[in-house]
């Protein structure tokens, strides 16, 4: 803005005022020249000198006329000129300010709704993974449903057949006295036909012979009157399949199928002992399944004693309808627990040390050991290595 | 073997109760961390489901050795 137009040459009023002193500077020397003695020269030096002075005058003129003509009326003009860029600059500067507040503003929101649209991407690339994953559990879960329907099935139909062999080969129980339960049970059995059934029903206290010639076979009416007792008088889903047969007025080796909340078979439950109490306070029966297994698929998970309440019925009643089993339940019980199988007092000791440092350490969990049929010595053989 | 477990520490009750045929124990001595294995067993309040794979195991953290040792009987359990 401050480099002077016109080809570098000054054109302030301090540089005319230079020019005319310039020139009157040139115009005294000459006179100064003039008037001192001339030097004798020759006519062609005279000639070249007077040159020399016309161009200097005329260089002088020029110079003052062109500064004095395009310096001072240029001025003002680009004056004029200058003021009107400058200011249009000015304006120029504040909308590019302006535009440049808002190019700023579009680039934040332009980044903010790329980061948005890159969370919504991801976001919904996530739900998608998790809607897939969901479907491919709900897939199996059906799958699996499907199974169990078709193993329920298959069990059903295996508990079926193995209900007929047993009552063509004994007659339900009734046909041969001197049969033998232990001969009749499936487990022994099984080698006689295809039976199906998943696992062995020996439990720990598998019949003894001598128990076994002392059976007496359960009749199928009671086997159906025990079964109307269980599907209306009990919270439990259990239905009998099969007895060994009784000893006094005790079920020996009896094998329950469980059913599930919809009916279906879920498992089965046997018993080694199973024995009938009477309540003296209420109109109550007791079955006190003894040294049991549950069977859930080829699982089985001993206990040792279990109850089941038959509530609000008539125990004189099915005494008269089931005596072979309910004859010798009497109000005894109530005041004397039955007692459980007979269980090594070690055992209790190792549980109640165990439950001590369960109950000292619940910080991550809490656990109880409720009971143990036995204690393996070779853990304990074990624990000594 | 009938346990019952409850995981909520703050307000005790019966989550679910595990049963099993065979239950071990055995103690990270360097840990002291008390590990149960359970076999064969069935867990829930409800219906019992099978354990995953046949085995459920338990830790109890802050288990001392003399906590198990000594005592009559004496507690089966493996160290290592």
């Amino acid at each position: 803005m401050n480099e002077p137009a016109g080809g570098g040459i000054d054109r302030r009023p301090e540089d005319l005022e230079r020019a005319v002193v310039h020139a009157a500077a040139v115009l005294e020397r000459l006179a100064e020249a003039q008037a001192a003695p001339r030097p004798r020269r020759n006519r062609a030096a005279m000639l070249v000198m007077g040159l020399l002075l016309l161009g200097s005058i005329g260089s002088s003129f020029l110079v003052l006329a062109w500064i004095v003509g395009g310096g001072l009326g240029g001025r003002e003009s680009r004056a004029d000129e200058l003021m009107r860029l400058t200011g249009a600059f000015r304006d120029a500067l504040a909308d590019r300010a302006k535009y440049e507040e808002k190019v700023a503003s579009l680039e934040s929101r332009a980044a903010r709704l790329e980061k948005d649209l890159a969370d919504q991407k991801s976001a919904g690339s996530e739900a998608a993974s998790e809607l897939d994953r969901t479907r491919a559990d709900l897939q199996a879960a059906r799958k699996k449903v499907f199974e169990y329907d078709n193993r329920a099935i298959d069990e059903k139909k295996g508990i079926d057949k193995m209900l007929e062999l047993i009552a063509a080969k004994r007659g339900f129980g009734g046909a041969n006295p001197n049969d033998s339960g232990a001969a009749s049970h499936p487990s022994l059995a099984a080698g006689d036909g295809d039976t199906n059934i998943p696992v062995s029903l020996a439990g720990p206290d598998a019949l003894h012979p001598a128990a076994a010639r002392a059976l007496k076979p359960l009749p199928p009416s009671a086997v159906k009157e025990l079964n109307l007792l269980l599907a209306y008088s009990t919270q439990t889903s259990l239905s009998l399949i099969e007895a060994a047969g009784t000893v006094g007025h005790e079920l020996r080796d009896a094998f329950f199928t469980k059913y599930g909340p919809q009916g279906k078979p879920a498992g089965f439950v046997s018993a080694a002992r199973v024995t009938f109490e009477e309540s003296r306070i209420e109109p109550r029966l007791r079955m006190r399944l003894l040294d049991g297994f549950d069977i859930v698929g080829k699982t089985r998970t001993p206990f040792v004693s279990r109850d089941v309440d038959f509530r609000s019925v008539d125990p004189s009643d099915w005494k008269r309808r089931i005596p072979e089993i309910f004859a010798g339940a009497s109000g005894a019980a109530e005041s004397k627990p039955a007692e459980p199988a007979p269980r090594n007092p070690r055992s209790d000791a190792v549980i109640g040390r165990l439950n001590k440092i369960f109950a000292a350490h619940t910080d991550y969990l809490r656990l109880r050991i409720d009971d143990v049929v036995s204690i393996e010595p070779g853990v304990s053989m074990a624990s000594g290595s | 073997m009938t346990l019952v477990v409850d995981r909520d520490a703050t307000a005790p009750r019966v989550d679910e109760t595990v049963r099993a045929e065979r239950m071990s124990l055995t103690l990270r001595v360097a840990e002291r961390r008390l590990e149960i294995d359970l076999d064969d067993g069935t867990r829930g309040r409800g219906r019992p489901v099978p354990f995953p794979g046949g085995k459920l195991h338990y830790f109890i953290p802050g288990v001392a050795l003399s906590e198990l040792e000594g005592g009559d009987p004496a507690i089966p359990f493996q160290k290592r």
